[in-house]
């Protein structure tokens, strides 16, 4: 039987009065790449949040790589935070360095590989870059290190055409060259659809739907169709 | 949904569908139709993930496919390549044309249709001149 | 505790990161404020040369400029936290694979460095300057400049010695914004400031009234009191880092 790499047995996570995980009931499948999908406020960064062990569940049982997740378990993360913006001081180079300081697994070779891949200027300031520019540095400062989980959180949100493509097209290297398990969450799947090997379609807290991609594309069809009808509430309001 | 040209193959995939079974089928058909010659060098996994934005994972799987199918052959170190015999291309049109008509046969059974009936319809068909490509 | 990732961790919160928010503010070119500084600092300069040369510089006056000090180096601490919120990059601050406890030492040591570093600058240029006024007006003799750098040195090390604690207490306000003990923010907010005025009461004690006199004859006197209250204040700082760390790993609230 292949390991989870990532359980969760009756999650809830209150913010005052609003739930943002409600008796989350999940198990996500080790060497896979999986799609955390749902609208905005779903509980999408709060779950990444728990696993990241930044935020504790105020009840229920989380596992990560087999353990609680704490400081300890993000040696082996490799996590790309939401809306996260990198040091406006640092040039692109000083961000690898940073990632070579204190990020377990990193390569420094693959990371100015994968920065010339992604065509930025190593010398460059993060503070004059564009935000598509500016992304691209945060996830080489997750696809150079050599980790069993990449979680990956919103990371085509609010970047132009090409620097999503560009993304895009390194994670799909990033896939074919690597046996991590790769957590990816996102509200707009237009474009990465195929990406994913497994989902978990998260509404209000829950997850309402988890499977390989392949079964629910022949029950249901395209994720997106899926995805617009299990919303469609949300897409009306 | 938009077809797309990887090297001399060219592929439609719908994203309602199973993808694996897509890139299958469709890389199978294009090598028994010879679209890409025998011996000829097939697109890397990698360039056909780019090209269709799918998981590499699956075009690898398909990829695995098309060598149990004697279709491809993969060398060392320079990709995976079409197979160069004739016959391994031939055999597998056959078994696969043998498998479709199993399952159209199966179809025009369920129908209550005779052998002559079938034979009938088929003929008027292809006279009607809207007869598929042939293989 | 301190090995390469900490050093590393410490040469990080010492050097500008820099701030989103100033960033996208029409930007004024840093030749500009390089030029704004100079202005101030001739300024400055000349202000005191005119009263110097007109005999009237109290050159001990010079020190008041520090008066802020304790305040600024509170706000150091502070700023080194709220930074990390300010500029969005707490996700990855905080899932920095490192005990606590170490990520927020690093942050402590960066800002004393800060002030080591500002201080010892002061001291410098202040220094240097007076000596030259005692070397070039004869109003001042090189006993004023001596006498000057005495007080610079006990009221300067007298903050530096306690911004362990200030800086401790910055980074503890910063911290408790985002744990679920944050309605204790209004009251701490108030012990905090208050007690930053003790700082001034403490010179008081510390430097000894006798030390402005030019007749007084030991280079610099510190009191028996200084250790004490130096050894309290690490304490203290050190404590407040504890239970610092202890609210990143168990009761943040993001």
């Amino acid at each position: 039987m292949i390991p989870n790499i990532v359980e969760c047995h009756q999650v809830t996570k209150r913010y005052g009065q609003k739930i943002a995980l409600d008796r989350l009931e999940l198990a996500i499948p080790a060497g896979r790449i999986t799609g955390i999908l749902g609208p905005n406020g779903c509980g999408k960064s709060t779950l990444f949040r728990t696993l990241t062990g930044m935020v504790r569940p105020d009840e229920g049982r989380v596992e990560v790589l087999g353990k609680t997740p704490g400081w300890r378990t993000n040696q082996s993360i490799a996590y790309l935070p939401d809306r996260a913006r990198w040091y406006p001081n640092h040039t692109a180079r000083q961000a690898l360095e940073w990632g070579n300081s204190f990020l377990p697994g990193f390569s420094m070779e693959r990371a100015i590989q994968l920065a010339d891949e992604m065509e930025i200027d190593l010398d460059m300031r993060v503070g004059g870059m564009s935000k598509g520019q500016e992304a691209r540095i945060m996830l080489i400062l997750c696809l150079a290190r050599d980790v069993d989980l990449v979680v990956l959180d919103e990371p085509f949100t609010g970047i132009d055409v090409m620097s999503r493509e560009a993304i895009v097209a390194s994670l799909i290297d990033f896939l074919e060259e690597s046996e991590q398990s790769i957590l990816i969450s996102t509200h707009d799947i237009q474009e990465v659809e195929g990406l994913f090997d497994y989902t978990v379609m998260l509404k209000e807290g829950r997850a309402i739907w988890s499977g390989n991609s392949e079964d629910l594309r022949a029950e249901y069809g395209s994720l997106r169709n899926v995805f617009r009808k299990l919303y469609a509430k949300e897409w009306n309001d | 949904m938009e077809e797309q040209q990887v090297g001399s193959l060219h592929f439609q995939i719908d994203f309602s569908q199973p993808l694996y079974e897509q890139i299958l089928d469709q890389a199978r058909s294009a090598i028994a139709k010879g679209e890409i010659a025998l011996g000829e060098k097939m697109p890397s996994v990698r360039e056909l993930a780019q090209e269709l934005r799918i998981n590499p994972n699956t075009v690898m799987r398909a990829y695995q496919e098309l060598e149990r199918d004697g279709l491809t052959e993969k060398r060392r170190g320079q990709g995976t390549f079409v197979t160069s015999s004739a016959d391994n291309v031939a055999s597998f049109r056959t078994a696969l044309a043998a498998k479709y008509i199993d399952s159209f046969m199966e179809q025009m059974e369920n129908l209550g249709l005779s052998w002559e009936d079938i034979e009938k319809y088929v003929r008027g068909k292809k006279d009607s001149g809207t007869g598929g490509d042939g293989l | 505790m301190f090995s390469a990732v900490f050093r590393d961790l410490v040469r990080h919160e010492f050097r500008s990161k820099g701030n989103w928010k100033k960033q996208n503010r029409t930007r004024i070119p840093r030749g500009w404020w390089r030029a704004y500084f100079l202005c101030i600092l001739v300024a400055m300069i000349g202000t005191a040369t005119y009263f110097a040369l007109r005999n009237d510089l109290q050159v001990n006056a010079i020190w008041s400029i520090t008066l802020g000090f304790p305040y600024i180096v509170f706000f150091l601490g502070f700023g080194s936290v709220k930074n990390e919120w300010g500029n969005e990059t707490y996700g990855w601050w905080l899932t920095i694979p490192e005990s606590r406890m170490r990520l927020i030492a690093a942050k402590w040591l960066g800002s004393w460095l800060k002030v080591w570093a500002a201080i010892l600058m002061l001291f410098v240029i202040a220094s240097v300057y007076v000596m030259i006024l005692s070397f070039t007006i004869p109003y001042y003799s090189f006993e004023t400049a001596r006498e000057f750098m005495a007080t610079g040195i006990q009221w300067l090390s007298l903050i530096v010695t306690l911004s362990p604690l200030i800086i401790a207490a910055g980074i503890l306000m910063g911290i408790l914004q985002h744990t679920v003990i944050r309605p204790l923010a209004p009251i701490l907010w108030v012990v905090f400031m208050a007690a930053l005025g003790l700082t001034y009461s403490l010179t008081d004690i510390v430097i000894p009234e006798s030390s402005f006199s030019p007749q007084q004859s030991l280079w610099v006197s510190y009191p028996l009191e200084l250790p004490a209250i130096v050894a309290v204040d690490w304490i203290l700082a050190f404590a407040v880092l504890r239970i610092t760390a202890f609210l990143l790993e168990k009761k943040l609230d993001l």
